[in-house]
C-alpha cells in the first residue's frame, strides 16, 4: 500500500496531469460542440504547435514561441477551415470526419518532411527547467508553470465565449444560424473565426506540451484518442465539461499507477464507458445536434 | 494505330525490367517508413545503402550488380501483404526488414512458409532465437539474454538494490526477466520493485513519483523505442537522476540525440550494440557515414544504421560463398558465416543453432563535458563484452532449424 | 428475435418486390466482377492474394454499414468483433481444432457474442455518443488483445495458423493456394451479403431504416427501438467477426493490431468514400479502393501517407456521395468527349 505521502502527491500530480490534458482537449470540444465537427485533425495542430515550438525556440526563445507558434497553427486552422471545411456544412459530420482524417495522414506526412523522423526535444524555460525540493515530494517546476498556463489559457478562453460580445455572436450562431444570418451577422466568417481559434488552442497545448512528452511525428494521434474521450465524459458540447473530464482522466490516472500500474492505460476507457452509462450525455452534457 | 504501338513500348520496356530484374540481385527491404519507428528506418537506410554501395563497386554478387526495394513495413499484417507482393510479383530474392519484434515475427513466419530468407535488424526479442526462430529466419540485434548477461555484471557495481519500469510487452518483460536472472546469479544486489508500464504511455509522473519513493540505489529503464524518448525527457524533468542511477540496458543513439545533447548526462550507464571507439574499422565506418550523409539526423551511425550493414553484408556474403541465390544453398552457408568485417572487435558468427547472428555488446557510460571532441561525442566505452562469452548457451536452443515441410 | 417477425410493418413491403428484381441482377454483375478480380489485379502490378484482402475487407464494410448505413448508428469500435473474430481462428487452432467450418462459425459466434455484449450497454445511446462508446469498448477490447499474452499471445500476437484442405470427397481443395482460397473467401463473402441483404430487406430491416430516419417515430409506432438496433449490432459484429476469422486464414496469423481503433476508423473512412451511408454495394468499392490504393501507392512512394491523405480529402470535397459519384462522373465525361449528343441526352435527362 502506499503511504500518505505518497497518495497526496500522487493525486496532486494527477490534477495538473489533468490540466494539461484538459487544455488539449478544450480546442476539441469547442469546435464539435460549436460547429458539430469531429476534427481528427486536431491532433495534427497540436502536433504543429509542438513543432513550431521546436523550430522557433532557437530565434525567439521559449516565451516567443508560446505566443507565435500558436498563432501560426491559428491561421492555418483558419485556411483549413477556408479551403476544405467550409464546403460539407450542411453534410452528415461523418463526412468531416473522413476529411479531417485525411488531412492528419497528409499532415503526418508533411510534418515528416519538413522535420524528420526523428523525435525532437523542445527545452523548458530557463525560469522553469529544474524541480522543486519540498520535502515530502520533488517536483517538476515546468509541470507547475504549465499547469498555471493551461489554467489560464482555459480561463482566458471561457472568458472569450462566456462574457466577451464576440462569445455571444459565436453562441448565437450556433443555436441559430439562420437568425444570425438574417441579423446581418456574417455566417461563414464567424465559422472560419471559431474553426481557426481553437486550432490556435490546439497549438497552444502543443507549445506547453512539447517540453513534456517529446516532438515526433506521430504525437497527434496520441494526444487525439484521450481528447476523444476527455469530451464524452465531460459531456459534449460543455466548456467546463472537458475540463472536468481532464481532471478526471488526470485523476483516475495517478490512483491506477498506484494500485494497478499494469492497467493503467485501461482507467480512461473504463472511466469513459461508466460515466457514459450513467449520465447519458456525459458528466455535464447537454442535448446536441449530434444524437 | 496509336494504341498499338503504344503497347509495343509498352512491351518493350516490360520486357527489358524483366531482364533488368534477372541480371540483378534484389533485397527486399520492409523497413518502418512511417509511424512510431519511422527515426529507425533511416538508419536502416543508411546502413543498407553503405553495405551495397560497397558491394556492388566490389562487382556485386556472383557478377550480378545488387538492388534494394524499400517499403514501408507498417503494421504486421501490412508488412507481409508487402513481402508477398515484392516476392511474386517484384522477384525479391532475400528480405531484410525492421519494425521491431511484432513485424518480426511476422516475417519470420512469412520467411518460413515461402521458404525465403528474411534477416530481422532491429528487434530484441528473445522468442526470436526460441520458439520463433525457423529454418529461413536469422536475428541480426543480441536477444535479451545477451543484453543482460553483458550489461547486470555492471549495474551491479552501481549500487545494492535496484527497480526495473519494465515496458509491459514481450521485449520489456523479457529484458527484466533475463536481468532478474543475472542478478540471482551475481547474488548480492537486491530488486526494491518493479512497475510495468504499459505501451503507449506519454505521460510517466506518476510513475516516476512511485520510484523515487521506492528509494532504489540503481533505476533499470526496460522501456523500448516508441515510449522511451519521452520518459527520459521526464526523468530529466523530475530530476530522478539526482536521487539514483539510471542505467538503460539498451539505449538507441537515436532517442539520445533526439533529447538534447544536455539531457545525457543524466544515464549513467548504458547498453548500446556499437560504438565508432571501440575498433579501427568502426572508426573507418564512421568517417565514411559522415562523408557520405553530412546532412544526416544522427552525425555518427548508430547501431541500427550498423545492423543493417552489417545484416546485408553477412547476408551477400553467403550468398556469393554458396554460389547460389537459392534458400537452401544460401541457408546451409549463412550457419557456417563468420564475418570478419564486424565493425566490432571480434568476428561476426552465426550461430546454426538458432539463426542469433552473434556479436560483441558495448556497454558505455556519459563522457565528462570537458573531454568531448565533438557535439555527438557524448558516451565512452566502459566495456565491450564478446558476443561469444554473452550469447546463451547453444544447448539451450530448442527451436527446430530443420527445413520442414 | 420472434418479437421481430411478429411486428412486420406492412407499409415498405410492397415495393420491394419490384426492386429484388435489379437487385438480383446487381448480384449478379457483382458476382462477374469478383470472378474475374484476380485475373485483374496482377495487370496493375498487384499480387493476386490482394484480391482476397480486398473481398474480405468488403465483408468486413458492408456488415459495418448495417449500423452506419442502415440504422444510422456510427460505430467508432467495429474491429473489436472483426478481431475478435480473428482471435476466434487463432485460438481454436492452438488448441488443436483445425477444422474451417466451425473455426469460422465460431468466429461469427465470437464477433456475435462480444457485439451483444457491448450492444446491451450502447444500444440505447445513438449519433455522436454512440460512436463515442462504441470507441471506447473496442479500445478495451485491444487492452486486453494486447495485455492477455497466454491467450492472446501479446503484441506480437498468433502467428503460424495453418489453412486445411477442404476435401469434398470428389474434390480436394487446398486453401494454401492463393487462387483456391480467394474462391472460397468469395464463395464465403458472397453468401454472406445474400444473408444480409435478405435481413436488410426484411421487415425488420424496414423498421431499421425507420430508426435511421426517426428513431422517436418508430418507438411511437411501437417498435421497441433498443431492441432492434441490439439485434442489428449483434448481426452486423457475427459478421464482423466471420470477416476477421478469414483475415486470420488470409494473413496465417492475428495481430492486436486487428482490434486497435485505427482499424476501426479505417472501416468507417472505406465505408464512407464508397458511398455507405445510401448504397449497399458502395463499401465494397470502398474496401477495394482503400486496400488498393494504399498497396498500389505504397509500392511507388514512401511518402505513401500524404497520397493516401489527399485521396481521401479529394474524394469527400469533390464527390460527396462517395467513389461511385466519382465513377459515373468519369463516364458521363467520357461519354461527353466521345458524342456531343449523349452529352445533350444527358443534360436533357437531368434537365427534367
Amino acid at each position: 500500500m502506499p503511504g500518505f505521502v505518497e497518495i497526496v502527491s500522487q493525486l496532486t500530480n494527477g490534477v495538473i496531469y489533468g490540466l494539461i490534458l484538459a487544455l488539449v482537449a478544450v480546442g476539441f470540444s469547442l469546435v464539435l460542440g460549436v460547429m458539430g465537427i469531429i476534427n481528427f485533425a486536431h491532433g495534427l495542430l497540436f502536433a504543429l504547435g509542438a513543432y513550431l515550438a521546436y523550430s522557433l525556440q532557437f530565434h525567439v526563445g521559449y516565451f516567443g514561441a508560446l505566443v507565435i507558434a500558436p498563432l501560426i497553427v491559428g491561421m492555418i486552422g483558419i485556411l483549413m477551415e477556408f479551403v476544405f471545411i467550409r464546403r460539407l456544412y450542411g453534410r452528415d459530420p461523418l463526412f468531416v470526419l473522413v476529411l479531417t482524417f485525411g488531412v492528419a495522414m497528409a499532415g503526418e506526412e508533411i510534418i515528416q518532411l519538413i522535420w524528420g523522423k526523428l523525435a525532437r526535444s523542445v527545452d523548458a524555460p530557463a525560469f522553469a527547467d529544474s524541480f522543486i525540493d519540498f520535502g515530502f515530494i520533488i517536483y517538476s517546476e515546468y509541470r507547475l508553470f504549465m499547469a498555471a498556463a493551461a489554467a489560464l489559457i482555459i480561463g482566458a478562453t471561457w472568458y472569450l465565449l462566456a462574457k466577451s460580445p464576440l462569445g455571444s455572436i459565436i453562441r448565437a450562431g450556433t443555436h441559430d444560424p439562420e437568425m444570425v444570418s438574417i441579423l446581418g451577422m456574417n455566417l461563414p466568417l464567424i465559422r472560419t473565426g471559431v474553426f481557426g481559434f481553437t486550432a490556435l488552442l490546439g497549438g497552444a497545448a502543443g507549445v506547453v506540451a512539447a517540453p513534456l512528452w517529446s516532438v515526433r511525428p506521430t504525437m497527434g494521434l496520441d494526444a487525439l484518442l484521450p481528447a476523444f474521450l476527455i469530451v464524452v465524459i465531460g459531456g459534449m458540447g460543455s466548456f467546463w465539461g472537458s475540463v472536468l473530464g481532464g481532471l478526471l482522466v488526470g485523476v483516475a490516472n495517478a490512483i491506477s499507477v498506484m494500485f494497478f500500474p499494469r492497467f493503467a492505460d485501461l482507467t480512461m476507457y473504463v472511466l469513459a464507458a461508466v460515466v457514459l452509462l450513467y449520465w447519458p450525455r456525459g458528466l455535464l452534457g447537454k442535448k446536441s445536434v449530434l444524437e | 494505330m496509336k494504341f498499338t504501338k503504344l503497347a509495343a513500348i509498352a512491351l518493350i520496356s516490360l520486357g527489358a525490367t524483366a531482364t533488368y530484374a534477372q541480371d540483378s540481385v534484389k533485397i527486399g527491404a520492409l523497413i518502418p517508413l512511417s509511424g512510431n519507428y519511422g527515426f529507425l528506418g533511416v538508419s536502416e537506410r543508411y546502413g543498407i545503402d553503405m553495405a551495397l554501395e560497397e558491394i556492388n563497386a566490389g562487382g556485386g554478387v556472383l557478377g550480378r550488380q545488387v538492388e534494394v526495394q524499400y517499403e514501408d513495413s507498417g503494421t504486421a499484417a501490412q508488412a507481409t501483404r508487402k513481402a508477398t507482393r515484392m516476392l511474386q510479383n517484384d522477384g525479391v530474392d532475400f528480405f531484410v526488414n525492421g519494425g521491431g519484434s511484432s513485424v518480426s515475427t511476422a516475417m519470420a513466419e512469412f520467411a518460413a512458409r515461402n521458404k525465403v530468407i528474411d534477416l530481422a535488424l532491429d528487434p530484441n526479442s528473445e522468442e526470436l532465437v526460441r520458439g520463433k526462430a525457423n529454418r529461413y529466419f536469422f536475428l541480426v540485434p543480441p536477444p535479451s539474454s545477451m543484453i543482460a548477461n553483458a550489461f547486470v555484471p555492471e549495474v551491479a557495481k552501481l549500487g545494492d538494490s535496484v527497480f526495473f519500469l519494465t515496458h509491459d510487452y514481450s521485449y520489456g518483460i523479457a529484458q527484466t526477466t533475463e536481468q532478474r536472472r543475472v542478478l540471482e546469479e551475481i547474488g548480492d544486489v537486491e530488486e526494491v520493485g518493479e512497475i510495468r508500464i504499459p505501451l503507449g504511455t506519454r505521460d510517466f509522473s506518476s510513475q516516476i513519483i512511485a520510484v523515487r519513493n521506492a528509494k532504489p540505489d540503481v533505476l533499470i529503464v526496460n522501456v523500448a523505442g516508441i515510449d522511451s524518448t519521452a520518459l527520459l525527457e521526464q526523468i530529466w524533468e523530475f530530476g530522478l537522476y539526482n536521487d539514483m542511477q539510471v542505467a538503460i540496458p539498451l539505449l538507441d543513439f537515436e532517442d539520445s540525440w533526439a533529447i538534447g545533447a544536455d539531457k545525457n548526462e543524466m544515464i549513467a550507464l548504458a547498453g548500446v550494440e556499437w560504438h565508432y571507439n571501440i575498433s579501427d574499422k568502426a572508426q573507418a565506418f564512421k568517417d565514411r557515414y559522415q562523408e557520405k550523409y553530412p546532412n544526416a539526423d544522427f552525425p555518427v551511425p548508430t547501431t541500427n544504421s550498423v545492423n543493417a550493414y552489417l545484416g546485408v553484408r553477412i547476408l551477400l556474403q553467403a550468398a556469393e560463398a554458396a554460389g547460389s541465390l537459392e534458400s537452401e544453398a544460401v541457408v546451409k552457408q549463412l550457419e557456417t558465416m563468420t564475418l570478419e568485417e564486424s565493425l566490432k572487435m571480434n568476428p561476426l558468427t552465426v550461430r546454426a543453432a538458432d539463426h542469433q547472428i552473434v556479436q560483441d555488446f558495448v556497454i558505455v557510460k556519459v563522457k565528462p563535458e570537458a573531454e568531448r571532441e565533438a557535439d555527438y561525442d557524448l558516451y565512452e566505452v566502459v566495456t565491450v563484452a564478446a558476443g561469444a562469452d554473452i550469447v546463451s548457451p547453444e544447448a539451450e536452443a530448442t527451436a527446430d532449424m530443420s527445413a520442414f515441410d | 428475435m420472434t418479437q421481430v417477425d411478429t411486428n412486420t410493418p406492412p407499409a415498405p413491403a410492397r415495393p420491394m418486390a419490384r426492386r429484388q428484381g435489379a437487385m438480383a441482377a446487381k448480384f449478379a454483375a457483382l458476382l462477374a466482377v469478383l470472378l474475374v478480380l484476380p485475373f485483374i489485379v496482377p495487370l496493375i502490378g498487384m499480387n493476386v492474394g490482394i484480391a482476397s484482402e480486398i473481398v474480405i475487407y468488403s465483408l468486413f464494410a458492408i456488415a459495418f454499414n448495417i449500423l452506419l448505413g442502415f440504422t444510422g448508428l456510427p460505430s467508432f469500435g467495429h474491429a473489436a468483433f472483426f478481431g475478435t473474430g480473428a482471435y476466434m481462428v487463432a485460438i481454436l487452432q492452438y488448441q488443436g481444432i483445425e477444422n474451417t467450418a466451425v473455426a469460422l462459425l465460431t468466429a461469427a459466434l465470437g464477433g456475435g457474442i462480444a457485439a451483444g455484449l457491448v450492444g446491451v450497454l450502447v444500444c440505447k445511446k445513438r449519433g455522436i455518443y454512440f460512436g463515442l462508446l462504441t470507441l471506447a469498448f473496442g479500445q478495451m477490447f485491444f487492452i486486453v488483445a494486447l495485455r492477455w499474452d497466454e491467450v492472446t499471445g501479446g503484441e506480437t500476437g498468433l502467428t503460424g495458423l495453418t489453412r486445411s484442405t477442404i476435401d469434398l470427397g470428389f474434390a480436394a481443395f487446398d486453401l494454401n493456394d492463393q487462387m483456391t482460397f480467394y474462391y472460397f473467401v468469395l464463395l464465403v463473402f458472397f453468401l454472406s451479403i445474400l444473408v444480409i441483404w435478405r435481413i436488410l430487406s426484411s421487415p425488420f430491416g424496414a423498421v431499421l431504416r425507420g430508426i435511421k430516419e426517426n428513431e422517436l417515430r418508430v418507438q411511437y409506432l411501437g417498435y421497441p427501438a433498443y431492441l432492434y438496433k441490439w439485434a442489428a449490432i449483434t448481426i452486423s459484429g457475427a459478421f464482423s467477426g466471420l470477416a476477421g476469422g478469414l483475415f486470420a486464414y488470409y494473413q496465417y496469423a492475428t495481430y492486436p493490431e486487428f482490434v486497435f481503433w485505427v482499424q476501426s476508423g479505417n472501416v468507417v473512412v472505406a465505408t464512407l468514400i464508397g458511398g455507405g451511408l445510401n448504397s449497399f454495394f458502395g463499401p465494397i468499392l470502398g474496401a477495394a479502393i482503400f486496400v488498393g490504393a494504399e498497396d498500389l501507392i505504397s509500392s511507388y512512394t514512401e511518402h505513401w501517407m500524404l497520397f493516401f491523405g489527399l485521396l481521401f480529402i479529394s474524394v469527400v470535397i469533390f464527390f460527396p456521395n462517395g467513389i461511385p459519384q466519382a465513377v459515373m462522373r468519369l463516364t458521363s465525361w467520357i461519354r461527353g468527349r466521345t458524342g456531343a449528343q449523349d452529352a445533350d441526352k444527358a443534360s436533357e435527362e437531368t434537365g427534367k
